[in-house]
């Protein structure tokens, strides 16, 4: 693990909105040039982790850092470094295209004209056209170009992909965020929230879990596949009863024994083999499935 | 509950709060019959009356516009016309209540109640019935009001200016009532074809409306890609762009209502209408520029979401704030007061006399407080409660919680002043303060009494304070909004008190107290004042003073330990008012206080002088100073 100061700390984070909260007790820790998915069902207190970080709501208690500045004191440093691209897109509806990246270029020291231009040509978006005449995908279009363009060390991400059609969907997860990546090697972080974790699968790190504003689970993606293995076993006749208390969950259907294991596999599928089953197969979880596992009851 | 019940209720309950306070307002003639504030010609009640009643009218619709439910309801399996129908309902009893107790308090004698009931049936049954389509058409309640309301005004004037010179009542009755039933036809035709084309960043007419600004204008206001703060200052003035409208109005309209209220030749009935129209007209037209001036561009940019994007952009927020507020401060004057400033000028140069006489007889032509107070106010609503149409609620409430707090605290202090003098003179003595900087104070707060200074503290506050709101994403909620409002109310409150201690005690000086005290003790005390001289001066202390002549408590206080030198002039040395008094030495005291502070007075001393008792000496005290 890197000991360079991390893209993005937070110890203890406590938000709330009212007498309702939102973020308990958070802790996480990004290691610049990774890709961090923040997971959580609606209302998981992912939005508002985010926006602790932007210093856009000021935490109860708890630290926030971002490349170890405090976002409350060293705001514009802080901003100067990262780019954002919110849930909910919206621009200046008298803006054109064109105007409206001019307008959040001028904030930036550093905008790839190239990168804009390529964006705009594989979104197929008219620099002429006005933002109020712009669909909510190409909304989010804009946004993720105004966000890719400045280069900046750290891309945070609230749900980039809603509202966009599969074919911008993938050009942007396979090629754009990973252009963004390339381009400096290790040293540029995306935090990213989404719903849409399969298609995430790929460039995902790391990740955390949150449910109803707690950190569920925090793992390194490869650890994670090699942790959560769902098991088949299909016997002859009934499966016949054993002790899977280890398992995360068993599922009976018919001859079939279907097991979720959060470690302890290979002790599993040994108990497994000494009723010779017909078939034993063994495979790593995908996240949305561990994130699904993780959030069952 | 029945489904009907259920919608009604909702209806009701987004109309709750702004009913009440448009109420309030008509209440307010009440209070002046039993206390003697308020009246029918109260700003407040006029203003409640010829906006709030729009408002309520058109917030129905508009609330659906701000909260972007429309797209919700239209979509839900309730036909148009019930729709409709249960806002309508809500509308008329919500703005039926306004007018009952408009009506009601008005306490005019009987045959003017009767112009004022027809004015006000008609005014309520035009708004209800126009509401709805303007509202629509321009998908705001603000630009709901404005239409209505602008549209009814065009009306009065269209009417009154006519050839026939005498226009009866029923005239202006049958043109509003058609105008009303056209209107109401026109609503409900407007709503069963309603579209709702999406759209994010506020979809009103004002905001998405197509761009007719000439090409230089344009390219001018054009974002360009290295300009930081030029940018933010483009898309202010492009944010402003609901005041920009409203100021073509007033210059196009301006003219032609000042033309006919001066100069056609109306009858003496339709003039006086005319001339109300202008003093209407140009007062709506400032407040209303200002309250958009100060919350127009926050607002859209709250409720589109662009305010927390730009949270997130590497610039100061300070810088930001900074900005929408002196852009909309500097468009706010230039078009609520620069503007009508220049139309004044150029129609007193076309029209001569005639408007001058109109200004002088018919216009407040001191507003700048008032305008200002609009401004920072409406800076601050919108950053305490999030959207325009909330913040002029709010507004509303806030200027008469800022009056009532105000009044509060002069009532307190009318009660207690007499206790001031004591605690200051207390303060000066016990900490041996020198008491000459204490001797104007009273009178300098009581020339703030009866101005509108008292307001100072409390907008200077609320504007520091809307800093603090802008830096974070709002959160809203009547405790929080209580927490941000009550420090502006105590400043009010305090303001009030204040000033009114230094009215009540204007013709207190607590220095002059302490010295004449001192004074008339070195009397009593009988030195032989023809042999002393700056060279044969006595010198004693407060015991050796205290001991032959007592002095007050506090007087004792502040002299404790003090050494005392008291010597005299010579006639020659005093001024000529003295001389005249017939007094021909003057005594001049040194007091070195116990904290090494000196103090000197010089007095002259009235033998019999007026009605004071033979062992009370008079004393006139002819300078004094302090270190």
């Amino acid at each position: 693990m890197s000991t360079s100061v991390p893209a993005i700390e937070i110890e203890h984070l406590q938000y709330a909105y009212g007498r309702a909260e939102a973020v308990h007790d958070m802790n996480l820790r990004v290691q610049s040039g990774r890709c961090y998915g923040l997971f959580g069902r609606n209302g998981a207190g992912k939005t508002t982790t985010m926006k602790c970080l932007l210093n856009l709501l000021r935490p109860r208690s708890g630290s926030v850092r971002v490349f170890g500045m405090d976002p409350n004191k060293q705001e514009v440093e802080v901003k100067r470094r990262l780019a954002y691209v919110p849930d909910q897109v919206a621009f200046y509806p008298w803006m054109s295209v064109r105007e409206t990246l001019d307008y959040l270029a001028s904030f930036r020291a550093n905008w790839n004209r190239k990168t804009e231009a390529d964006l705009i040509e594989r979104f197929r978006l008219d620099p002429s056209a006005r933002a109020d005449s712009l669909s909510k995908g190409q909304r989010t279009q804009v946004a993720l170009i105004a966000a890719v363009c400045p280069e900046t060390e750290l891309l945070i991400l609230d749900e980039p992909t809603s509202g966009l059609d599969p074919i911008v969907r993938r050009e942007f997860i396979e090629t754009v965020i990973g252009a963004y990546q390339e381009g400096d090697p290790g040293n540029r972080t995306i935090l990213v929230s989404t719903h849409l974790i399969s298609e995430f699968e790929g460039l995902i790190d790391e990740f955390t879990i949150m449910d109803a504003g707690r950190n569920v689970l925090t793992r390194d993606a490869d650890q994670a596949r090699d942790r959560y293995q769902k098991i088949r076993a299909r016997f002859a006749g009934t499966p016949p009863n054993l002790d899977l208390s280890a398992a995360m969950s068993v599922r009976r259907d018919g001859r079939e024994l279907e097991l979720i294991a959060n470690g302890g596999s290979a002790d599993l599928m040994k108990r497994l083999e000494q009723h010779h089953p017909e078939s034993l197969t063994v495979e790593a979880l995908t996240l949305e499935e561990i994130f699904v596992a993780a959030l069952q009851p | 509950m029945r489904a009907e019940s259920t919608r009604i209720i909702k209806e009701v309950r987004a109309l709750m709060v702004p009913c009440f306070i448009v109420t309030a307002a008509c209440a307010l003639p009440l209070l002046r019959r039993k206390y003697g504030i308020g009246s029918m010609d109260d700003f407040p009640t006029l203003l409640a009356i010829v906006l709030g009643i729009p408002f309520l009218a058109c917030s129905s619709f508009g609330n659906e516009f701000r909260n972007k439910t429309m797209e919700l309801l239209m979509s839900q399996p309730v036909a148009r016309t019930k729709v409709w129908s249960e806002k309508a309902i809500v509308t008329a009893a919500a703005t039926g209540i306004s007018v009952v107790v408009a009506f009601l308090s008005s306490g005019t004698p009987v045959h003017s109640s009767r112009d004022i009931g027809n004015f006000l049936i008609v005014f309520f049954v035009v708004m209800n019935c126009s509401a709805t389509f303007w509202t629509l058409f321009a998908r705001s309640t603000l630009g709901g009001l404005a239409l209505s309301f602008g549209i009814v005004l065009l009306l009065f004037i269209g009417v009154s200016v006519n050839p026939f010179h005498v226009v009866p009542v029923y005239v202006f009755n049958a043109v509003l009532l058609t105008y009303s039933a056209v209107m109401l036809w026109l609503g409900w035709r407007k709503l069963s074809r309603f579209q709702m084309p999406g759209g994010f960043a506020g979809t009103d007419l004002m905001t998405v409306a197509p761009n007719i600004m000439p090409a230089g204008v344009t390219s001018l206001l054009r974002c360009r890609s290295n300009q930081v703060v030029l940018n933010l200052v483009r898309k202010e003035l492009q944010l402003l762009r609901p005041l920009w409208v409203m100021a073509a109005f007033f210059v196009l309209g301006f003219p032609v209502v000042t033309a006919a209220a001066t100069i056609l030749p109306v009858s003496k009935g339709s003039k006086e209408i005319l001339e109300t129209l202008f003093v209407v007209v140009s007062t709506m037209y400032a407040l209303v520029a200002m309250l958009l001036a100060g919350g127009a561009s926050l607002s859209e940019e709250q409720e589109s979401g662009l305010l927390a994007w730009h949270r997130t952009l590497p610039f100061s927020l300070r810088l930001h704030w900074a900005i929408k507020l002196i852009i909309g401060f500097i468009s706010g004057l230039a078009c609520a007061v620069a503007l009508p400033g220049l139309m004044s000028l150029l129609m007193h140069a076309v029209l001569g006399p005639s408007f001058t006489a109109l200004i002088r007889d018919r216009v407040d032509t001191n507003p700048l407080g008032l305008l200002l107070t609009v401004f920072f106010l409406s800076f601050w609503c919108v950053n305490a409660i999030g959207g325009m149409t909330r913040a002029v609620i709010l507004l509303a409430a806030v200027g008469g919680m800022l009056a009532i707090a105000h009044n509060s605290g002069q009532w307190l202090a009318s009660q207690y002043a007499g206790l001031a003098p004591n605690l200051v003179t207390y303060v000066i003595s016990a900490f041996q303060l020198n008491p000459i900087p204490f001797e104007e104070i009273p009178s300098k707060l009581a020339r703030l009494h009866s101005t509108d200074w008292w307001v100072v503290p409390a907008v200077s506050f609320a504007v520091i304070q809307s800093y603090a709101m802008f830096r974070r994403l709002p959160q809203y909620g009547i405790l929080r909004l209580t927490r941000r409002l009550m420090p502006v109310l105590a400043l009010a409150f305090v303001f009030g008190t204040i000033v009114e201690v230094g009215y009540e005690n204007r013709w207190f000086d607590a220095s002059y107290e302490l010295f004449k005290d001192v004074a008339e003790a070195v009397v009593k005390f009988q030195p032989d004042i023809t042999k002393l001289d700056a060279l044969h001066p006595v010198s004693l202390t407060e015991g050796d003073l205290a001991g032959k002549a007592p002095l007050q408590a506090s007087t004792e206080r502040w002299l404790h330990n003090a050494t005392l030198t008291i010597a005299a002039t010579d006639r020659n040395e005093i001024d000529a008012y003295v001389k005249r008094r017939g007094v021909s030495r003057v005594y001049l005291v040194t007091m070195r206080l116990a904290n090494g502070r000196n103090c000197r007075m010089s007095f002259a001393k009235f033998e019999a002088y007026g009605f004071s008792p033979p062992n009370h000496p008079s004393v006139w005290i002819v300078s004094k100073d302090c270190d």
